[in-house]
């Protein structure tokens, strides 16, 4: 065997193997077709199926979403007849507003005008007061002044009352004595003795006893009292008007009557009530 | 007539080698057409795409 021949044996051994291990190698990283193909049938048809089902729900959500657009547009025409509406409403509430800002204003005005005059009447409120406090003392002042010159009045009235009695005794001992002169010396010594007695008594217009009674009327100026001439009451006579041990006022007596007796008050302290207690004695 | 004359081989190491070369061509062969028949059912048939 010659040398060329041993080579071309070994070069096509080789060669051979090479080939068959490249061709063992390609077929080997070969996918499956047929499988492939089916794999790939089988996911057309699935999505396919998808795409149908998709489409289905389109159709479906696409109907829902016109449903919905006609009730969103209905909505839409009612909130805008809401809207006009409402609108028109606000504008006459805007205009009532602005008459009740105004009327408002109006009031306020007045309530301020109101304020300023009731400001000006309690000012003249409290001049008013200051004046009739000072009326009203002066009035004290003055009932003061007249139950004291109503007082001297009486005591003079007494005085001019026992005064005439005096006068009128003096003139009947003076007629008596006339009379005597005549011839009865005895009488005239007796009228004599009986002068003093007789002028005591009426100028001492308090009854020997003390007598005690209630005030059972109060008029303006006038009390009347619960005893009387049976009493032993006389005009002039001065009672004594007492709460408790509380000294009210002197009562000098104008009137009297079998029960009662009607008088002035002096020496007011305390305004007398009914009830009070009258004494010719304190 | 010349008289039969035995053949022998004229290395062992050659006749080896082509027996192992043969060996593997055929091998390759086999294992390629058990593949296309696997994958395809058919051997020298050209496969097409059913619709």
């Amino acid at each position: 065997m010659s040398t060329l021949t041993k080579i071309l044996i070994v070069l096509l051994s080789f060669a051979s193997i090479f080939l068959c291990s490249t061709a063992i190698s390609y077929v080997a990283s070969t996918r499956n077709v047929q499988e492939t193909n089916k794999e790939l049938k089988t996911l057309n048809q699935t999505i396919q199926a998808d795409y149908m089902q998709k489409k289905n729900d389109f159709n479906t959500k696409s109907a829902e979403m016109k449903a919905s657009e006609q009730q969103y547009l209905a909505t839409i025409q009612e909130l805008e007849g809401d809207k006009t509406s409402n609108a028109a409403i606000l504008s006459s509430t805007m205009r009532e507003k602005l008459d009740y800002e105004t009327k408002y204003t109006e009031l306020a005005a007045s309530v301020s005008g109101i304020n300023s005059s009731v400001g000006n009447l309690d000012v003249q409120l409290a001049s008013t007061r200051v004046e009739l406090e000072k009326q009203r003392n002066k009035n004290i002042a003055t009932e003061k002044y007249l139950n004291e010159i109503t007082s001297q009045l009486m005591a003079k009235t007494v005085e001019l009352e026992a005064l005439d009695k005096k006068s009128r005794r003096l003139m009947e001992d003076k007629v008596a004595l006339e009379n005597q002169l005549a011839g009865k010396d005895t009488i005239i010594a007796a009228k004599v003795t009986t002068l003093p007695e007789s002028s005591a008594n009426a100028v001492t217009t308090t009854p020997a006893k003390t007598v005690r009674g209630l005030v059972s009327e109060i008029g303006q100026t006038l009390v009347t009292v619960s005893v009387g001439s049976a009493d032993g009451i006389t005009k002039g006579t001065v009672l004594h008007v007492t709460r408790g041990d509380q000294f009210l006022c002197d009562i000098a007596i104008t009137d009297v009557d079998t029960n009662k007796a009607v008088g002035i008050r002096q020496l007011v302290q305390a305004q007398p009530k009914i009830g009070d207690l009258v004494s010719t004695e304190l | 007539m010349s008289p039969k004359k035995k053949i022998a081989a004229a290395s062992d190491v050659f006749t080896a080698i082509l027996a192992l070369a043969t060996c593997v061509s055929v091998a390759t062969a086999a294992y390629v057409a058990f593949t296309c028949y696997t994958y395809y059912g058919t051997i020298f048939q050209i496969v097409q795409s059913k619709p």
